[in-house]
């Protein structure tokens, strides 16, 4: 239920024991390790730990080897991981079990290696697709691409531009080279294509006139034999390619079974990088290293005892006012999805509060308020219990599940305040089919819902403003709370209790009591805030200023209208589809369209509005509540532990 | 009364108002919306060309503009319930009523048209960030949908004039 007290950790130890025992702590999982601070001489700590940095390479590259062929074979569907299935749960000691990764890699490497082969005979195919495509023209042709030509004739294969015919081409021939014959070929949109047998002496000539209809000459010495007998041998080689790469690609398709080996190797890998990579942090000597970190308070004990085996020397010391501690936020399950809250927004720094559980109350209701259907609710609750049941989620996953489940509950207590279930789907129904109109009216006679949100918008309006209060009032008790704790209780008095006394005045004075409680509030103001000014003129003006704050703690407060205001839309919205889903009345075709209409409407709604209540509930604890008492940039506590992708690791006692 | 005036009368009643403004709540806030879904659908596929597997995420990312669309709709729809225009007998308004209509319906009309593009550009950028953050797009996504407040609010003024208006 707070952040988490720790320890500051230093260890010497023998270099030989480093392996073994950074091990150890990763499987501990509660060090969190800091660079060396004041390093002497980085390049010489480089040098000394060369090693482990090598180490570190090698296994990035093992992981990304692995990372690819993973890829490639989810590339060929070769992969399946169903939406519901949860991940693969695994005991410490399989994961860490380096056996299998040999073999893996091996597998990855040829993986890789097949899809390259892939890759390769696609690009052949391609270029000799260019080469069928540019011989085509030549089909018809039945002279040998690389007949020679003799000392008197000269063979031309070649084409004109596209909008030449070929009448005037040989007319003009026949008239200005009567030594050359032009035989036709095919045309496509480059050109006309021909070939040209002419004597050589009119060579020459051919080739001027040509010029004039844009002729270009093509090299055909490459090939040998016709083009029909080319374009056969070139189409039954990209045949033969496209053949073995469809067999690879189906050997791909086949490899499901290298799924798991491969998942497992690289999670392995990657708690091997992450040791690694501590390990490239450390200062050491030949014989010794150091390590410096932070520790929970609570797991020193356990550290002591799992250190006691080694050669070494542990000390703990409580973190002083400089320190800038990591901090861990520990909560009951019911409470620990709020964490994805705080987390988007920034961790409190240690010396701060945990804002988790004073913000869940809150956090709820804003969501169920601007939620508020009981059908929604029940959706949320239904698929945040599966998920969490069938697929297992762990972390930040889970939170987003847990969340939704206990945002859908308070949805449910909203919703039945406001008598909504998928919006007025009940009513509307009885309406559109069943010919009763006002039906709550009917059966409950104005006394349910307890809220109507549109007739009574003002009832919502005051609704939400009461919440915003209330919220406000909490954030700064909160402040006055932190404040007292640090032992400075007139601050708090001075701070916090002055501006109560001011709102408890505004609210005296509004019920029609005396308006010096509010007097005495607001010159508490003025004489107190500006009490951080050294002249007394100064005090006094920054003082008056402050009472300025007011317009702040207004706009605050009215910025808790966008309760009401989600709270109403997504229930129109939904009104709206039932509206659409009744239109056709007590028909067939009418049954059809409420059948397709609801479900399909309402899901639309959900989804959308579900991405608006949580951004604004969110964003009302980040603006008006933090504002009011936390203190962020707070460092996280990363501790050097077993992190992994594709498979779970099972709770047990080491 | 002249036959001008008679039929200017007849064509600038309070019938047309109200069906102007209603075909204002519809058509602005659509053209707003297609033109916002259009910006991050152009910006996503750019990066799906590179990773098709962002798709669900980008997809989530361009569905935000699209909702002043679906506003601009809903209050056209009720206001033409509510004047009886669906079910074929149309209430006859008079001019102040038929205004009354008119100013009903800009609210949506106008800020549904502008904040869809305002919030398509936001996603748009948003888009980025699942490119080369994927882990931040909520952030993103936070950002876009602060601009769906204002809608919002339009939205819900537009409606309640509408939903408490007395032929």
């Amino acid at each position: 239920m707070s952040i988490v007290r720790m320890k500051r950790f230093e260890l010497l130890a023998m270099e030989n024991d480093r392996q073994v025992l950074l091990a150890g702590l990763q499987r501990a999982g509660c060090v969190h390790v800091d660079e060396p601070e004041n390093a002497p001489d980085w390049a010489e700590i480089a040098l000394l730990a060369g090693r482990a940095e090598n180490a570190l390479d090698e296994t990035r590259e093992k992981l990304l080897t692995i990372g690819d062929a993973l890829d490639i074979l989810s590339k060929h569907n070769a992969i399946k991981r169903p939406f519901l299935a949860p991940k693969r749960a695994l005991r410490q000691k399989e994961l860490l079990d380096p056996t299998g990764v040999e073999l893996a890699l091996r597998d990855a490497r040829e993986i890789i290696s097949q899809s390259r082969r892939i890759s390769a005979l696609a690009a052949e195919e391609g270029k000799l697709e260019a080469l069928v495509a540019g011989l085509e023209p030549w089909e018809s042709v039945d002279v040998p691409l690389d007949a020679p030509q003799t000392a008197h004739l000269r063979i031309l294969f070649g084409y004109a531009a596209p909008d030449v015919s070929w009448e005037t081409l040989v007319s003009r021939a026949e008239t200005d080279a009567p030594l050359a014959q032009l035989y036709p070929a095919g045309a496509n949109r480059e050109g006309v294509y021909f070939l040209a047998l002419c004597h050589s002496a009119q060579e020459e000539g051919l080739l001027e006139l040509l010029k004039e209809y844009r002729y270009t000459r093509l090299q055909m010495r490459e090939f040998t034999g016709t083009a029909k007998a080319n374009i056969d041998r070139l189409s039954e080689q990209k045949r033969k390619n496209a053949a073995e790469r469809e067999e690879i690609a189906e050997l791909l398709r086949a490899s499901g079974d290298k799924q798991q080996p491969l998942e497992l190797a690289f999670d392995h890998l990657s708690t091997a990088a992450g040791r690694e990579e501590t390990a490239g942090r450390l200062m050491a000597t030949q014989r010794t290293f150091t390590l410096a970190g932070w520790v929970p308070e609570s797991a020193a004990g356990y550290l002591d005892r799992a250190l006691s085996a080694f050669d070494c020397a542990v000390s703990y010391e409580s973190p002083g006012e400089e320190d800038d501690v990591p901090v861990l936020l520990r909560n009951s399950s019911i409470i620990e999805p709020i964490n994805m809250v705080t987390e988007m927004y920034s961790l409190p720094k240690y010396t701060n509060i945990d804002p988790n559980p004073i913000m869940a109350p809150f956090m709820a209701a804003f969501f169920g308020m601007m939620y508020a259907d009981m059908g929604y609710g029940a959706v949320l609750i239904l698929l945040g219990s599966l998920v969490l049941k069938k697929k297992k989620p762990q972390g930040r996953q889970a939170y987003i599940w847990k969340l939704l489940r206990l945002g859908g509950i308070f949805s449910v207590i909203f919703g039945f305040i406001f008598g909504s279930f998928f919006g007025d789907l009940i009513p509307s129904f009885a309406k559109g089919f069943l010919g009763v109109e006002n039906l709550f009216e009917k059966l409950f006679g104005g006394r349910y819902p307890f809220i109507d949100p549109l007739q009574g918008a003002m009832t919502v309006i005051i609704m939400s403003l009461v919440f915003g209060v209330i919220h406000l009032l909490f954030g700064m008790g909160v402040k006055a709370y932190l404040l007292i704790r640090d032992g400075k209780p007139l601050d708090a008095l001075m701070d916090v209790g002055s501006w109560w006394l001011t709102f408890g005045g505004i609210a005296a004075l509004a019920l029609g009591a005396t308006p010096w409680i509010m007097v005495a509030g607001l010159v508490s103001i003025v004489l107190t805030q500006g009490r951080h000014n050294p002249k007394l003129g100064g005090k006094l003006v920054s003082g008056l200023g402050k009472l300025y704050d007011i317009t702040a703690y207004l706009s605050d407060v009215l910025s808790y209208l966008r309760l009401m205001a989600l709270a109403l839309a997504s229930g129109v919205i939904a009104n709206v589809f039932n509206i659409l889903a009744t239109m056709g009345g007590k028909s067939v075709g009418g049954i059809l369209l409420f059948i397709v209409i609801v479900p399909v409407g309402h899901a639309f709604n959900m989804a959308i509005n579900i991405i608006g209540t949580y951004v604004h509930a969110a964003r009302l604890q980040f603006l008006e509540f933090f504002g009011k008492f936390f203190d962020d940039g707070g460092r996280p506590f990363a501790p050097l532990s077993i992190k992994t992708k594709y498979v779970d690791i099972l709770k047990e006692d080491n | 009364m002249d036959t001008f005036g008679k039929l200017f009368f007849d064509v600038f009643n309070g019938n047309v108002l109200a069906y102007i403004g209603i075909a204002l709540a519809v058509l602005l806030p659509g053209i707003g919306s297609a033109k916002g879904v259009g910006m991050v659908g152009e910006a996503g596929s750019g990066v799906m060309t590179e990773d098709p597997s962002k798709f669900s995420r980008i997809l989530i990312l361009q569905v935000i503009p699209g909702t002043q669309g679906l506003y601009g709709f809903a209050v056209g729809l009720i206001a033409l319930i509510n004047l009886g225009v669906i079910g074929g007998a149309p209430t006859a308004l008079s001019l102040g009523q038929g205004g009354y209509v008119l100013a009903a319906c800009l609210p949506i009309a106008l800020v549904g048209w502008r904040s869809a593009i305002s919030q398509g550009r936001v996603a748009a950028a948003a888009v980025g960030i699942v490119a080369k953050r994927p882990e931040e797009m909520f952030k993103g996504l936070m950002m876009a949908v602060m601009v769906e407040f204002y809608a919002i609010l339009a939205f819900l003024v537009s409606m309640l004039m509408i939903l408490f208006f007395q032929a």
